[in-house]
């Protein structure tokens, strides 16, 4: 046998960055199930589409860069799939390849990719559509209305308002609470399954790969805020049932304040940050243009993470031993 | 002779500075405002420039003369006294190359009186140096200004209306008015200082190879 | 999720220890160890210390002659002992092997060694809560402490001792076994349990070989596999690489891993998960440093702890994105201690 020469360690924990976003991208999966199983096979179509135009935009740029092309930490593939997660399902295909190719192509690959990127290029990628195409963005089918729908191709169908525009127009949504947890309503493609996504954030948090107290003290701000300053005219656990479940709130708190690049580093600023994101968000509900803010909150609260972090700078100290062996 | 040559390639040289190597939009990041705010088409973009040509030249030559002749703790408020005076040339000027800019304009034109490259050339650069020096760098500064409005203001217009200067060029604009806000003109004003920062080490990289060690 | 420091390592303690130490004959040309000169005097510090000493004691835990051990320790008085009976490296089982058959003989060790540099409790530390019912079965004397399965767990042990209001020390189980034989039997330690691992051999045991064996024969006879292309001592974490199978067991050798395929990790930029500041047992904040390095001007104001690293390398082990942490800490001590900054 021949024997080689290798360098200590010899042995690694299982988490690797590659299974990190192969976890997210599995609790992403998820959630497409129940939208196939009710429209059929266009969010298929879509994810795979939007996921392909990601790979293609950051091979692109490394070639452009002349930099080995490596697709092996799957985060461009996370970043299309969050993407097509917040864009209706009537929407043409080219409003999620042009979303990805801002997210990929200025707020991810310019800065370094992955680990250097100051915003979330998910949430970067979505607020330009957002900017840029507001009529086509917001534009949800109604689920009870539509017929067959098409794999790809536009298609057009009766509209109607998802529960967080009505939110927003102060009156109060026609579907019952408990009827949205089963997510057949108007809405973003993947914000709509909210038991799955509490199921997917559970799972994120088993695993490690997302930090449970970024996602909690955002609900709770957010519950609160909900609570104590209803937008409409019920009572408090009503509105912080309607204000939770509509619009991107949950998937924003589960898949994208999570991220560890853009979140703080210490464990009490991970909770300010939280804290400030569910803050903001309801902010841009009540007063914001336009019906969901999640995107725009996420990147205001990347941009302070870096503050919140120089706040609570100093290390950790330890009693000292008295001798060492 | 020398003396008159080294002049004129000193003056080169502070012009392209000016322009493109130490642009004071993109490398010393003044005067944003009215890029990324104003230049969202050709016309605009065009009247600003012509405005910003018309006030600084003027203003950057009155105080290469009187600059030194003032305390210099005075110096700002005056330079801008004199911007505000010197603005109803300039502006009366521009009206006259392009009827109805003024007016379209709006409070971008007035606003010009305070641009940050303006006063700021005007306070520290134009008292302590020579005419021909302060002219070749209003001058370069307002050619560097027009050139990064203009192209910002190009690509925004014909990505909005498929249009350059209210003309149909047959190219499909798509977005809607997302590209005309200003964070689109601050991520392009991104890409454009990549690109000068790029420029200016590659020529650094050059010079320093040129360079002779000294032993 | 309380917050402990310290990585989680799959263990792979089960094969090794299913079996009983199996004793390795000894190779021949092998010179007989010596027997000592009978023991005079009485069994007080002093004399244990020499019974030691004669018999050329070495603690297997960190390759320290137990004589000096106790020599130091009795200066420095601490207030326990602990009998180190646990391994910390997911594939090593020779302490808790040793323990498991020489009970007695540990407990009996470890009290002569408490005595010897006078310290009041003395504890046998063990891995996990079953491992403990097992050994309270087989001597219900036994006084034991739980170190957990968290690497590194003698860190953490002794941090969370320190933490109680209690100095310890450690002291290896074979090293108690050896000196129980020394004093009462005036035998040299002449025998040390390895493990052998790895899927490169057939079967995984602990063996009780002669300390100056050839590492060939232990993998002989363990069926290591013609395909084996990395062998480590030491531990699977902070070992060394071997290639000549010549080299002879020592006391400290503890075990012997054959691998198949050498381990190559992808290296990815640090995505700031903090995985790499909770597993450090010694307060260090791995990723900050690196930043530190990383950046043009490295400020060793920002890099605090850093001289503390003891190289156990759970902030390398646990980082995701696979980056050589150690060697980043270590750069960063050496650059602190040079002084060639402003």
């Amino acid at each position: 046998m021949t024997l080689n020469e290798a360098r200590a360690p010899f042995v690694k924990s299982e988490a690797s960055v590659s299974s990190m976003m192969r976890d997210v991208l599995f609790a992403l999966a998820m959630l497409l199930v129940l939208p196939v199983v009710h429209y059929g096979i266009r969010p298929l179509v879509m994810a795979g589409v939007t996921m392909l135009a990601c790979a293609l935009y950051e091979i692109l740029f490394s070639l452009i860069q002349t930099k080995s092309i490596s697709l092996s930490d799957c985060s461009s593939m996370v970043t299309g799939m969050i993407i097509i997660m917040l864009m209706p399902l009537n929407a043409p295909l080219w409003l999620p390849c042009a979303a990805a190719a801002f997210a990929i192509l200025v707020a991810k690959m310019p800065f370094g990719s992955i680990g250097h990127t100051p915003f979330n290029p998910a949430a970067a990628g979505v607020a330009f559509a957002t900017l840029c195409w507001p009529k086509q963005m917001f534009s949800y089918f109604n689920p009870a209305a539509a017929g067959t729908i098409p794999a790809y191709g536009d298609f057009t169908a009766a509209l109607a308002p998802s529960p967080a525009a009505v939110l927003k127009s102060g009156l109060k949504p026609d579907i019952l609470p408990l009827d949205m947890l089963w997510g057949v309503f108007a809405g973003p493609l993947g914000t709509t399954g909210i038991l799955i996504i509490c199921a997917c954030g559970l799972f994120l948090f088993a695993k490690r790969t997302a930090r449970w107290d970024i996602t909690v003290s955002f609900l709770i701000v957010a519950a609160l805020i909900a609570a104590f300053f209803p937008r409409i005219a019920c009572s408090s656990l009503t509105s912080v049932k309607y204000e939770l479940m509509s619009g991107s709130l949950l998937f924003c708190s589960v898949f994208m304040v999570t991220d560890p690049v853009t979140a703080p580093h210490r464990a009490l600023g991970r909770i300010l940050y939280g804290a400030f994101a569910g803050f903001l968000i309801m902010m841009f509900r009540r007063f914001g243009a336009f019906e969901q803010g999640a995107c725009f909150a996420v990147i205001i609260a990347n941009a302070a993470a870096p503050q919140i972090d120089a706040l609570l700078v100093g290390s950790q100290r330890l009693g000292d031993e008295p001798y060492d062996e | 002779m020398t003396n008159k040559r080294n002049l004129l390639r000193e003056t080169g040289t502070i012009f392209l500075n000016g322009v493109f190597f130490k642009n004071p939009v993109l490398v010393g990041a003044l005067g944003l405002y009215p890029v990324v705010a104003a230049g969202y088409n050709m016309k605009n973009a065009v009247e600003l420039s012509l405005l910003f040509l018309f006030l600084s030249l003027p203003l950057n030559l009155l105080f290469c003369l009187v600059g030194e002749m003032m305390s210099v703790w005075i110096r700002p408020g005056l330079v801008l006294t004199a911007s505000a005076v010197l603005y109803l040339p300039a502006a009366w000027l521009t009206e006259k190359l392009m009827p109805g800019a003024v007016t379209a304009l709006g409070m971008f034109a007035s606003l010009m009186i305070c641009n940050s490259v303006i006063l700021s050339r005007a306070d520290e650069y134009a008292p302590t140096h020579i005419g021909w020096a302060v002219a070749a760098d209003a001058v370069g500064g307002s050619v560097g200004f027009s050139l990064v409005i203009c192209l910002t203001a190009a690509i925004r217009e014909l990505w909005l209306k498929g249009s350059l200067w209210h003309t149909n060029m047959g190219v499909y604009g798509t977005a809607d008015a997302g590209v005309s806000l200003p964070f689109f003109g601050f991520i392009l004003l991104g890409f454009f200082a990549a690109f000068v920062q790029w420029a200016n080490e590659k020529r650094s990289q050059k010079a320093e190879k040129r360079r002779v060690p000294r032993i | 999720m309380i917050l402990q420091h310290g990585v989680k390592l799959e263990q792979q303690k089960t094969a090794s220890l299913r079996h009983k130490i199996k004793i390795l004959p000894v190779p021949e040309g092998m010179a007989e160890p010596k027997p000592l000169a009978a023991r005079q005097g009485k069994l007080d510090a002093a004399g244990i210390i020499a019974a030691a000493e004669a018999a050329q004691i070495v603690d297997e835990f960190d390759g320290v002659a137990l004589a000096r051990k106790l020599k130091r320790l009795r200066r420095l008085k601490p207030d326990m002992i602990v009998a180190c009976c646990f391994d910390e490296d997911p594939c090593t089982t020779s302490a808790m092997a040793t323990l498991r058959e020489n009970t007695d003989a540990v407990i009996a060790g470890l009290v002569l060694a408490a005595r010897a540099c006078g310290a009041a409790e003395n504890k046998i530390a063990v891995a996990t809560p079953r491992e403990a019912r097992m050994i309270k079965k087989i001597n219900p004397q036994a006084d034991l402490i739980l170190a957990g399965e968290r690497y590194p767990a003698r860190v953490l042990l002794k941090r969370k001792l320190f933490a109680s209001g209690k100095n310890a020390a450690y002291i290896g189980a074979q090293a108690c076994v050896a000196l129980t034989a020394a004093v009462d039997e005036n035998e040299a330690q002449s025998f040390t349990v390895v493990t052998v691992a790895g899927d490169g051999v057939e079967h995984w045991r602990n063996m009780r070989v002669r300390i100056g064996t050839p590492l060939k024969f232990l993998l002989d006879a363990c069926e290591a596999s013609e395909k084996t292309t990395l062998v480590i001592t030491g531990s699977s974490v902070t070992g060394k690489a071997v290639t000549n199978l010549s080299e002879p067991v020592t006391a400290s050798t503890r075990c012997v891993i054959a691998l198949k395929k050498i381990p190559r990790n992808k290296t990815y930029p640090c995505i700031g998960c903090e995985k790499c500041a909770r597993a450090c047992p010694r307060g260090i904040v791995p990723w900050r440093v690196l930043r530190e390095i990383q950046s043009g001007a490295p400020d060793p104001v920002r890099m605090p702890n850093v001289q503390k690293c003891i190289g156990c390398s759970a902030c390398s082990v646990a980082c995701p994105s696979g980056i050589d942490l150690t060697a980043v800490i270590s750069k960063a001590a050496a650059f602190k201690k040079s002084g060639d900054f402003d």
